[in-house]
């Protein structure tokens, strides 16, 4: 058996550190600053970071209602797009994309968001067991490794395994139901104000540090003694460790000033539940403080579940669900829709306008925190009655801090996959990737009409 | 307190609106079209005041500021003193009045009397009467429309209408009415605090036919239960069951008539006590009830009758400045509009009327009324062993030594002659530990006052089961913020100085130094127990190491200690069960899983937590390891009070009892459901099971007919049943009769109120739930690109029932096929809401709720239970399960034959689950591992035993 203490050399480095005590620690500064002017500015003058997000709401909405009807810029929001109208220039449509299924069995409601996100249609209906990570994952593992929080997810219906955002099928990461709860995670006990004056390394961080550190080795050699699925899990465990151990890194150094920055108000606890005054005010409470957290660098990348694939948002007092609205409401004849259903649309809406508003109420300079992320908003299905998948409405909105022309509707020919979608985000905001998606849902071709 | 006034009451008005407006008659009572009798709880009570244009035509009477600055006037204070004492004592105050101010007011008559108890101190203030066309109550006088300062009744439009209690005080702003009727401020704060502190008023209507015109009896007693219970709209909860004695504090039996759906009472005298300490008594003479049911089941009513009047000022008076600051009611000025005009019953001597006319709304919800003695109508305990509050023992099942003897002797007949098929076992897998285990682990070994603070993250159910899924899973970066967070906590509560003293063995020899000798005795003990084995050398000397550099960092022995600790729960030797496994001495070239393994498997199986210190001692000793020593273990563990756990853990896994925490039902249609009815709901279904599957060594297949189960109060209101709060445990016994549809675990509100919607019940969910959870039998989802529209007929929209709704759908053969697995069955559960109510109708449409089952046809849900309890695939599931459950693996073609082996088994035993547990984990094929040999090497060279 190998000597184990002998190989906790990382360990050693930082116990070396740390038998000095209340050194003072040379520590690196993260990329931004803001110059003398005040304008949000990172060293060199780059712009600030580019930050990430998605912002998911189940049912879809409603073919013919949504659509604009022009490509290109300068296009006319359909009906249904109405409560966005303050954020048209930020805004670009995509149209007529779809989530191919290979033949494979469909699960309704979960196999839009698995090829949006994953690139493949699940090999079973069990969607948990889909393999591929999701590229919220795949984009937070590139940008968002120098903040306290590789990515915050939240769920507006009180239930914390919503959510799409998976490093691998089984391994979610659960969502935030609580928004006090989200509150205390990012600006509690242990946040750090960026504008504070003064600062010294916590002596307990560097302790659990070094802990960590030893908790990371014997995993490792554990891991050498267990069969091929284990170890998969114990590598999750281990990328999780090391993820914690950056956050404790970045709390042993000075941050960066971010004029942006401040505290939100602290929520209060809130009532949890599918009921649409109860989703909009919990909504409202997580857009303010996750618009915060980026602005203060603490995560820069989220993920946001306004309801499920499977809709249970409903009006208070009345027993039919958004999800079985939009089945069993009749379409009527005269008006050609489903009356029932469209009375969700403009509250589903109003909260994503709610977002987009925290996200552009954040001036940094002459621009804003939306100018310089990329929020999708995507959905389970192109009409929910019929459980399809063609026609999915997808939006991006933001600039992705110049990467991203916006306010464009571009339509994609029949049968192009929403993947062309999700490539392009990824490569908006700085990854490298050239293709993405398996089998039919598999692109290499960017949407080029929207980048910049 | 004016603003808590406000909040309750507009919180009612919410409320009171959704009722819609009441309607004067009885609607066919919703369950027994000839019920004799119907029971209500009163929620509130309180004059009945109208207010119309023409009730206050001057305005409505003054409030504090102006009436206590007129009476200062009194005493021959200068206005600006007046004024300035006003806004330096009263206004500037926070509501909090100082001492002198208090006094100065009580006083304020001549400066020396308490103005309460002498109000002619001051002179009348004449409040302004209500006057005007419409008020409240009865001709008690029998003078119709001549009877002077009468009032005409809103509702009835009687005329001569003797109300001159409304007179005095419907214009005071506390007591003004407001169409519709609503409790006045006042009466309002009154009852919603005072309720609590006072039997409850219930009334009783009676007679043969409550649907029919004719004779009736009512009964206006006290129970001696507080009304206290609310429901999700914070209103009194209805349905719940009240004690009365034989003797009450108060009752009143009263003749009335039932006519076009109204009950009047004969006049007579009726007497309520109240609260102790505002108003003991109610009292009216030439009293009468008018009382009708709401659409929605709710009891409305007036009383009118003459009332002392000096009381009903002594109620306010009792309380003083604080009813005229809080309510501005100016106590002085209603003394001597209560004697102005209280219009009956003089004293002989001084010829004075002592009685007022008065008339008071009654608000009621239905209820049920236990009568002290009255057995029939209350829960009967299920048997003699259970009337006790005792946790349900298991010492039973071994009860004697001579069965003892014959179960050892079983059990080693079973494994050595017996034809068990051997397994092939499955590679070691590493399970994370569920959020229960981890929390019972740390309990056993930091103790129970040990809190964790933090969110798991979610498990995946796989195959039906956590316990599968957990053998799937890893820890994502949230996760691991969480365990970090936990673990911090928990070892930062282990060196407090609440805990140090008896979870540490040691003191250090410097609170401020490394003590690596006293670390060392920590860890040595904590260690193994974490997890669960031995520590090798290097992992305490490396625990020792990190506790003794933190030590020094942070400048305390228990700072390290709490840095080392922490590390050690966030290890994964910890979070997950690793399994170990050792070449098989009785099986060459096969493998078996290490002892501590072994006492892992177990114990996590049968107890769902960690080894104790005995099996840990029989897994060091090798005991483990013979088939007598495993066998004597499993017994022990059978018979130890932590065998419960282990069982609930297992049936809240099997029945996705996870759901729980996201249930939630829509508070206006079905405001009895609260956080409280889940709780009680999931603990109603568990302790039965324990019960019937422990305690009573039932068959498992009971679990589908068996009539006894446990209830709160609060779940006999969610029921529809009597269960009268008792000072004992919460769960009482409770058995439904013969022919109530409500047999078996699928008829309780954790299942039918589980599957369901927010606002509705779903047939389809409750199917496709038995088959899945209960029959093993997957159900398929539904297609993709299915067109709901032809399961709509557009012109006619509106099925109303779930069958016909279902019916319409099932039209479409891509949905026939899965829909006739689920809907049958679900559909025999209509009886039961959303909220697990019963119902005989839905949308005044009478359900039907036959059904079949594979072939079983039945007419209920007891029917269905009758049918799920013999169905051929019931037993098996549940051993499907249970292998499922303890090996953390779904049924394996390899594993088959042992499978089938078990339920043969099962069935023999006649279906006792204990003796299935016993057979698992006797067996060696629960132990035994498929693995590939170098991986064995490089494990057994790991421990240092």
């Amino acid at each position: 058996m190998i000597n184990s203490v002998s190989k906790l050399s990382r360990r050693r480095v930082l116990r070396g550190i740390m038998s000095g005590a209340a050194v003072t620690v040379g520590l690196p500064m993260l990329d931004c600053f803001l110059d003398s002017k005040g304008t949000a500015l990172a060293a060199g003058g780059a712009p600030l970071p580019v930050c990430f997000g998605t912002w998911f709401y189940g049912c879809g909405l409603n073919p013919g209602r949504w659509e604009p009807k022009t490509v290109g810029p300068n296009y006319a929001f359909g009906v249904e797009l109405q409560q966005l109208a303050p954020f048209r220039n930020k805004i670009n449509v995509y149209s007529q994309m779809s989530a191919l299924l290979d033949g494979r069995p469909r699960g309704a409601h979960t196999v839009g968001p698995a090829v949006i996100l994953q690139g493949t249609t699940p090999p079973t209906l069990d969607h948990a067991f889909n393999p591929e990570p999701s590229i919220d994952v795949l984009i937070a593992d590139v940008i968002g490794k120098r903040t306290r929080f590789r990515s915050l997810e939240v769920s507006c219906t009180g239930n914390p395994v919503s959510t799409h955002s998976k490093r691998a099928g089984t391994a979610m990461n659960p969502s935030e139901i609580s928004p006090l709860a989200l509150y205390t995670r990012i600006f509690g006990a242990e946040f750090k104000d960026p504008n504070a004056a003064g600062f010294t390394p916590d002596a307990a961080v560097m302790a659990r540090r070094s802990v960590l550190s030893a908790v990371g080795d014997d995993t490792r050699r554990l891991m050498s003694q267990l069969g091929a699925a284990d170890r998969a899990h114990l590598e999750q465990y281990l990328s999780s460790l090391r993820e914690l151990e950056q956050q404790l890194d970045l709390q042993l150094e000075r941050p960066a000033p971010l004029a942006a920055c401040s505290v939100p108000a602290k929520p209060g606890e809130t009532p949890v539940g599918t009921e649409v005054a109860q989703v909009t005010a919990n909504h409202r409470l997580f857009a303010k403080l996750l618009a915060h957290a980026l602005a203060c660098d603490q995560t820069r990348v989220f993920n946001v579940m306004l309801t499920d694939g499977l809709s249970q948002l409903r009006f208070a007092g009345e027993a039919n669900t958004q999800h079985l609205f939009t089945h069993e409401d009749p379409i009527d004849q005269k008006l050609g829709y489903q009356p029932n259903v469209i009375r969700f649309v403009p509250p589903v809406l109003e909260n994503l306008g709610a977002l987009l508003a925290e996200l552009d109420g954040i001036r940094e300079g002459d621009r804003t925190l939306l100018d310089r992320m990329l929020v999708l908003a995507y959905t389970d299905s192109g009409y929910a009655k019929n459980h399809t998948t063609d026609n999915i409405p997808m939006l991006t909105v933001g600039g992705a801090g110049g990467r991203m022309k916006t306010g464009i509707h571009f339509a994609a020919a029949k049968g192009d996959p929403v993947t062309r979608v999700s490539l392009t985000v990824q490569q908006a905001v700085g990854l490298s990737a050239s293709s993405f998606g398996t089998e039919s849902n598999r692109t290499t071709k960017t949407i080029t009409e929207v980048m910049a | 307190m004016i603003n808590a006034c406000a909040m309750i009451r507009s919180r009612r008005r919410h409320g009171l609106i959704a009722l819609g407006v009441a309607l004067l008659y009885i609607s066919p009572p919703i369950q027994d079209a000839a019920a004799a009798s119907k029971s209500f709880v009163v929620g509130y009570f309180y004059p009945a005041t109208y207010y119309g244009d023409d009730t206050c035509p001057k305005g409505l009477n003054p409030l504090p500021d102006v009436f206590f600055k007129r009476d200062l006037k009194i005493l021959g204070l200068p206005q600006a003193d007046i004024d300035a004492m006003f806004d330096k004592d009263y206004n500037n105050q926070n509501g909090k009045p100082t001492t002198q101010w208090v006094s100065v007011a009580a006083t304020r008559g001549n400066g020396r009397d308490n103005v309460y108890l002498h109000p002619t101190t001051v002179p009348d203030a004449h409040l302004m009467p209500a006057v005007g066309r419409f008020g409240y109550g009865f001709n008690l006088d029998g003078k119709g429309a001549a009877s002077p300062d009468s009032y005409e009744d809103p509702e009835t439009h009687d005329r001569g209408v003797n109300n001159r209690l409304f007179r005095a005080i419907g214009c005071i702003p506390a007591y003004k009415g407001s169409p519709p009727p609503q409790p006045p401020l006042e009466a309002e704060y009154r009852w919603d605090s005072t309720r609590m502190a006072m039997g409850a008023w219930l009334i009783t209507i009676s007679g043969e036919n409550l649907s029919r015109d004719g004779d009736v009896t009512v009964t206006f007693e006290s129970s001696i239960d507080p009304a206290t219970t609310q429901d999700a709209n914070a209103h009194i909860q209805s349905d719940m069951t009240y004690r009365v004695l034989a003797r009450p504090a108060s009752r009143n039996v009263l003749h009335g008539v039932l006519r076009n759906g109204v009950v009047t009472t004969d006049p007579a005298t009726i007497v309520m006590k109240c609260d102790p300490y505002i108003q003991p008594t109610f009292e009216f003479r030439e009293a009468r009830l008018r009382l009708r049911l709401t659409p929605t089941g709710r009891l409305e009513g007036v009383l009118g009758g003459y009332q002392p009047w000096y009381p009903i000022y002594w109620s306010h008076a009792k309380v003083g400045y604080i009813d005229e600051r809080g309510f501005g009611v100016d106590t002085p000025a209603l003394y001597y509009a209560l004697r102005s005009n209280a219009d009956a019953f003089p004293d002989p001597t001084s010829g004075e009327n002592t009685a007022i006319s008065a008339a008071y709304m009654i608000e009621g919800v239905p209820a049920f009324v236990a009568r002290e003695g009255d057995a029939g109508d209350m829960a009967r305990p299920a048997s003699p062993a259970d009337a006790g509050d005792s946790a349900p023992g298991t010492a039973h099942l071994c009860a004697t030594l001579t069965r003892c003897a014959a179960l050892l002797e079983s059990a080693l007949t079973q494994v050595l002659w017996s034809s068990e098929p051997l397994s092939p076992g499955a590679p070691p897998i590493a399970r994370r530990l569920r959020p229960d285990q981890y929390r019972r682990v740390i309990a056993d070994v930091f103790g129970p006052n040990v809190k964790i603070e933090g969110r798991f993250e979610p498990d995946v159910r796989e195959n039906g089961l956590f316990a599968v899924g957990v053998g799937r899973v890893g820890v994502t970066s949230t996760g691991m913020e969480q365990y970090d967070a936990m673990a911090r906590g928990v070892a930062a509560q282990v060196v407090d100085e609440a805990h140090r003293g008896t979870l540490i063995p040691c003191k250090p020899e410097s609170a401020t130094a490394p003590d690596d000798a006293c670390a060392a005795q920590f860890f040595a003990k904590a260690g193994p127990l974490l997890y669960r084995r031995p520590l090798a050398g290097h992992e305490l000397d490396q625990a020792v190491a990190l506790a003794s550099t933190a030590a020094r960092t942070l400048k305390s022995f228990y700072s390290g200690l709490e840095m080392s600790l922490a590390g050690m729960l966030e290890s994964p030797q910890f979070l997950f069960r690793q399994e170990a496994a050792e070449p098989d001495p009785d099986h060459p070239g096969g493998y078996r899983l290490d002892a501590y393994s072994k006492a892992s498997q177990l114990s996590f199986f049968l107890w769902n937590s960690g080894p104790d210190a005995k099996l840990m001692t029989a897994a060091q000793s090798g005991r483990l390891d013979s088939r007598s020593g495993l066998a004597a273990e499993v017994d022990r563990m059978l018979q130890s009070p932590r065998l419960e756990a282990g069982v609930r853990a297992f049936f809240a896994d099997m029945l996705q009892f996870d759901l729980f925490d996201t249930l939630a039902k829509d508070a206006q249609i079905y405001p009895k459901w609260t956080a409280k009815v889940a709780q009680d709901a999931e603990e109603q279904t568990l302790r039965a099971i324990v019960d019937l599957l422990l305690v009573q060594r039932g068959d498992y297949r009971d679990i589908f007919t068996t009539r006894k189960t446990f209830l709160t109060p609060l779940l006999g209101s969610v029921y529809g049943v009597p269960v009268a709060q008792t000072g004992g445990a919460e769960q009482r016994p409770y058995e439904f009769s013969d022919g109530d549809p409500r047999a078996g675990l699928h008829a309780q509100a954790s299942f039918v109120a589980l599957h369901s919607h927010e606002g509705l019940s779903s047939p389809t969910l409750r199917g496709k739930a038995l088959r899945e959870l209960l029959l093993c039998e997957p159900v398929p989802a539904p297609p993709g690109n299915v067109n709901f529209a032809t399961a709509q007929d557009t012109h006619n929209p509106n099925f109303k029932t779930m069958r016909a709704r279902l019916t319409a759908h099932r039209t479409d053969p891509t949905c026939a096929g899965c829909h006739k697995l689920m809907d049958p069955m679900g559909l025999a559960l209509e009886n039961f809401d959303s909220d697990a109510g019963y119902r005989t109708t839905e949308n005044g449409e009478p359900l039907d709720t036959s059904g079949e089952l594979d072939g079983f046809e039945f007419t209920d849900a007891a029917g269905l239970g009758r049918a799920l309890h013999d169905n051929p695939a019931t037993g098996p599931c549940f051993v499907r399960r249970l292998y499922s459950y303890a090996t953390g693996r779904p049924p394996a073609r390899r594993d088959m034959p042992w499978i089938r082996y078990l339920e043969k088994g099962f069935a023999e035993d006649g279906y006792r689950a204990p003796d299935l547990m016993r057979r698992i984990a006797t067996s060696e094929n629960f132990y035994r591992v498929s693995a590939p040999p170098a991986m064995l090497a490089s494990r057994g060279a790991s421990r240092e035993k």
